[in-house]
């Protein structure tokens, strides 16, 4: 039965029908009795079936992405808490000291200073508009410290 | 010595003591068919015996895990298959050329092969097999040259029966063809 269906299948092949199936490739001597050896000799032995924590590690750690991904965010967190700030965040705001103009009269010898609000020669080689003379009169009339005149000032 | 069975061999197999033992009994049983198989579709010697042993070595591997339920001579032979198809195709990725090209080189290997023994007419029909496509090839090798069966030829290849008789048919014409043409021109 199984020779027919063969046959039927080359029905329209007188050429291949009349072939005699022959194997045309000659093997070097002996290899089929070396052969065996040859591939045992590449067996390596069987890995070791591995136990429920190192199926753990190995899906957590073995694999190289997810050691790279852990080593950049452990990378990322160093940097960012070693980063130097331009002020001390714990500190509060403080705005830059500037020294008003008033207290370079610190400086001055204040004998001088009484002497000019005294004089008349100031009083008239200044100008003032008139709310500045208005407070210019109050100054005058009241007896006041040189610290709280400057401050009136 | 006579062959053992597919179950006697699996059984000595899976015992650690007998495991390279039964491992060869499974090459000396086999090694001759796998090989005029592979050696039909490479062509050159020691290409088949690199495709032959990468066979016998994935073998080993999976041999474990064997259900069964296909004979262990079917099992080998897919995997014989597909190594030889998985070889035509390395040997056109490195070559970054056409199947011409490769078809080429393998009629060169067999017109200068000093391990081909055949006579003049199977030199011509071992040329227009080469000419087939590889899975074509492999269909024709499979139910010309070794007769098997086309249920068989399907656990083998992954290919229905009805697709595996109509690819064989081509096949057929086609070689035909080849040799008359042949013929006709040498006369």
């Amino acid at each position: 039965m199984e020779q027919q269906d063969h046959n039927d299948d080359l029905n329209g092949a007188p050429l291949l029908r009349g072939l005699q199936k022959t194997d045309p490739f000659a093997v070097p001597e002996g290899f089929f009795e070396q052969f065996p050896a040859r591939v045992q000799q590449r067996l390596v032995p069987s890995p070791r079936t591995p136990t429920a924590h190192q199926h753990i590690w190995d899906a957590l750690f073995g694999k190289p992405i997810v050691i790279g991904a852990l080593a950049t965010l452990t990378l990322a967190v160093l940097v960012w808490y070693t980063w130097p700030s331009s002020q001390p965040v714990d500190q509060p705001y403080v705005a830059s000291a500037v020294e008003p103009e008033e207290l370079l009269l610190l400086d001055l010898d204040l004998d001088l200073v009484y002497r000019s609000f005294d004089g008349e020669d100031l009083m008239v080689a200044v100008t003032l508009p008139a709310e500045d003379a208005t407070v210019l009169t109050y100054l005058e009339n009241e007896d006041l410290p040189l610290d709280l005149l400057i401050e009136e000032l | 010595m006579s062959d053992l069975s597919d179950s006697e061999l699996l059984a000595l197999f899976r015992k650690e003591e007998s495991k390279h033992y039964a491992f060869n009994l499974l090459m000396r049983q086999y090694q001759r068919r796998m090989y005029g198989f592979v050696r039909r579709m490479v062509t050159d010697h020691d290409e088949a015996q690199d495709v032959l042993q990468n066979t016998f070595l994935k073998a080993w591997t999976g041999l474990d895990n064997f259900r069964g339920d296909s004979q262990l001579y079917s099992w080998l032979y897919r995997i014989a298959h597909n190594e030889c198809l998985n070889h035509l195709r390395k040997m056109k990725r490195g070559l970054f050329v056409s199947n011409e090209s490769v078809m080429e080189q393998l009629t060169t290997t067999l017109d200068s092969s000093e391990h081909f023994s055949g006579d003049l007419i199977q030199q011509k029909l071992q040329r227009a097999v080469m000419r087939l496509p590889e899975k074509q090839r492999a269909v024709f090798t499979m139910k010309y040259f070794e007769s098997m069966k086309y249920e068989m030829m399907s656990e083998v290849t992954g290919t229905s029966v009805g697709a595996l008789k109509s690819s064989y048919h081509i096949a057929v014409k086609k070689i035909e063809g080849w040799l008359t043409m042949d013929q006709t021109k040498s006369a």
